[in-house]
């Protein structure tokens, strides 16, 4: 164990100082670990803010809020859910950050005769130095954005200050559940390279991905369609039954996402477009992981596409105060929550591109030197992150779409949001991706114009 | 549609019919404090094999970047033919290492995504040929070059050799007048390292090109016509080799 401890900070410092390496990504993985703590404590901090009210005597000021206090919490524990998955998943890719970098580096420490187990303990060691230094910072940008929130009314009451403040054993249970998958996906990743003495060798074909995913949606979009029709979701039961299929089939647009990059990247290959080209192949290459850099927006735009008709059903009438006032706290519960969601999206999409600069660093030299002009590596990027984006949103939009009219069938319900949130959504998307691609261009730019003196 | 370009022909892209020289003319090169080339002049006819050797850190891979429009020198002039190369801003230097030479590098530096045809025909694809004739001109060199059969696999499904020989197609799919390897046998084992360099130095001879390799193996520089030997950041010897391959 003394080894992995004696090394990993030493490895980590000598990378943070070489400006132009691959301590960028040491930062990044920081720089993630923060933001997705940050919002993290930030839902959870908004979901007890919703539950104090609801439990405690006078927490809210008008006492005709107390009978739909429960929907509040109900609705904010919702909106966590969705969102669980992208912040969790932005700290494995912290976590995943410049895996092949790093296995190249392990594989060179294992040459020298470290074990796998000393290998492994140090990526641990190095990771968790990150994420600590993460929630930390997190912590500190949460606790500062709380008087912010005081500018947001629910239930016609002004967040407080103190409201959103999470107690001590909630804050250990979020940053302690990001702790441990952040351990959890290094620790997976590395076995997925499998650090040997001789490198990492992935570069054989991949095997193709079966059409029974496609089947297996087909088949559960289909059973909840028939299942809505036959069920009721006016019992607390027939809710719970309902959400959670609702949220398997969710789950299964994660499922034919890869096949279906795969299914549009394979005609694209055939092209003379030498960015075209290269993107397509990459994605081929790993279209598991081309998905998992846009899983959350594919979440979002199911989102988005589910609230444009989704059913809110209130005890007044519409034009009671209250049921006003309701439904325009859904409409900024549903605004915040997809603002979360577009923020993690687009730093997920920061940090895999930003892995791929440093990753193929050498690929991307050796393609300098012949005289590939910079912006290939610019389209091939841009590329990289529309075509996903694409499919993600094209399939998880008409999703949520076609689910939310056959939900909204069965209870008199208005809208909540129009198409203008939906247009919205998608439009901040592709900008935000875009803006996250681009920003890779410095990173690209000192990978090329580094200067190493060869042996010579 | 126009027939794919013949392996020992140019492949349609840009050079001129007069031997063209590779020469560079008192160029200097440090890095820091630390000085690679110290007013280094050398003429390469084209055609010519020119083997660059020395000891580790004498300057050697530095005087092929230089020559190659990788690295601009700190003083003197680095010419190809009537075109002063070191003169070129970055972009221009970009678009003659693309047209008019090929690198062969000491792990090949094949993209790992795409099959072997594909890694062959980039240099025609970034030329502007159609995907046709590119992947055409690709499947016979790599034919050429012993490869039939292997064109769809990754370089990761390839030997060392095989991925070697594959580099060397990419090289010379364009007909460019030079092609530098730098250190082309180092990740190889002597019997697949000899194979290698025979292909290297019989097929940039019949396509007509210029071959500048650095090496530090006395056998692989015995495979060119002429040994340049570079200490201390000057060229200590300059003399042809006898009973040379080529």
């Amino acid at each position: 164990m003394s080894v992995a401890v004696n090394l990993a900070p030493r490895l980590a410092i000598a990378r943070i100082r070489a400006t132009r390496g691959a301590g960028v990504l040491d930062a990044m993985a920081v720089l993630a670990f923060t933001i997705s703590s940050w919002l993290a404590l930030t839902v959870a901090g908004g979901t007890w803010m919703f539950y104090r009210r609801w439990s405690v005597d006078g927490a809210l000021s008008d006492a005709q809020w107390a009978d739909v206090a429960p929907a509040y919490v109900g609705l904010a524990g919702f909106a966590c859910a969705l969102l669980v998955v992208p912040i969790l998943g932005l700290g494995g890719g912290a976590a995943r950050l410049g895996a092949r970098g790093r296995a190249r580096r392990l594989a060179s420490l294992r040459l020298i005769g470290m074990t796998s187990g000393e290998v492994v303990r140090m990526s641990v060691i190095e990771t968790i130095v990150q994420a600590v230094a993460g929630v930390v910072l997190g912590s500190v940008v949460f606790a500062a954005s709380l008087p912010a929130w005081q500018l947001v009314a629910f239930q016609q009451q002004h967040i407080r200050a103190g409201e959103m403040l999470l107690p001590w054993w909630l804050w250990l249970a979020v940053v302690g559940a990001l702790l441990l998958l952040s351990v959890a996906s290094t620790v997976v990743g590395l076995q997925r390279v499998s650090i040997s003495p001789l490198g990492v060798a992935r570069d054989q074909s991949p095997s193709k991905l079966k059409a029974w995913r496609l089947a297996a949606v087909v088949v559960l979009v289909a059973g909840f369609l028939i299942y809505s029709r036959f069920s009721s979701v006016a019992s607390l039961v027939g809710l719970v039954t309902t959400v959670g299929f609702l949220a398997v089939v969710i789950g299964s647009i994660n499922l034919v996402g890869p096949w279906l990059l795969q299914l549009v990247s394979r005609p694209r290959t055939r092209t003379a477009s030498v960015p075209r080209l290269l993107a397509a192949r990459r994605i081929l290459d790993d279209p598991r992981g081309a998905w998992r850099n846009v899983s959350s927006l594919a979440l979002l735009g199911f989102v988005a596409g589910f609230v444009v008709t989704m059913p809110v059903t209130t005890t007044g009438a519409p034009s009671d105060v209250y049921s006003v006032s309701f439904v325009r706290d859904v409409q900024t519960g549903v605004a915040i929550t997809l603002g979360v969601g577009l923020v993690l999206a687009a730093m997920a999409t920061l940090m895999a591109q930003a892995s791929q600069v440093f990753d193929r660093a050498q690929e991307s030299v050796a393609l300098e030197r012949m005289g590939v002009p910079s912006a290939v590596h610019a389209r091939v990027r841009r590329s990289l992150v529309l075509v996903p984006l694409a499919v993600a949103l094209g399939t998880s939009v008409p999703l949520g779409l076609l689910l939310s009219t056959v939900v909204a069938t069965e209870m008199d319900s208005f809208p909540v949001v129009g198409v203008v949130m939906l247009a919205v959504t998608i439009a901040l998307g592709f900008l935000l991706s875009l803006g996250a691609a681009e920003a890779c261009r410095p990173l690209q730019a000192g990978v090329l114009s580094q200067q190493q003196r060869r042996n010579d | 549609m126009a027939p794919p370009a013949s392996p020992w022909s140019t492949g349609g892209m840009t050079t001129t019919d007069a031997p063209t020289t590779l020469a560079a003319r008192g160029i200097s090169k440090s890095y820091g404090d630390v000085r690679a080339l110290a007013d280094v002049s050398i003429d390469i006819p084209r055609g010519q094999s020119v083997a660059i050797m020395g000891p580790s850190g004498s300057g050697k891979s530095t005087l092929l970047h230089c020559l190659s429009g990788i690295l601009v020198p700190d003083a003197g002039v680095v010419s190809l033919g009537e075109d002063a190369v070191s003169a070129l801003r970055d972009k221009q230097r970009s678009l003659l290492r693309r047209r008019r030479f090929g690198f062969v590098f000491q792990d090949g530096q094949l993209l790992p995504e795409l099959p072997a045809r594909e890694n062959v025909a980039l240099p025609l694809l970034l030329g502007g040929k159609s995907r046709m004739e590119a992947l055409a001109a690709a499947d016979q060199w790599l034919a050429r070059l012993g490869l039939a059969g292997m064109e769809a696999r990754r370089p990761g499904e390839l030997s060392g050799g095989q991925a070697q020989r594959v580099a060397i197609a990419r090289a010379l799919v364009h007909g460019p007048d030079v092609v530098f390897a730098d250190e082309p046998t180092g990740a190889l084992d002597q019997a697949t390292g000899h194979e290698v360099m025979q292909v290297l130095t019989t097929t940039t001879a019949m396509a007509g090109s210029t071959l500048v390799l650095v090496t530090h193996d006395d056998e692989v520089a015995g495979w060119c016509q002429r040994l340049v030997e570079i200490r201390d950041a000057m060229i200590h010897a300059d003399q042809p080799i006898t009973g040379g391959t080529r």
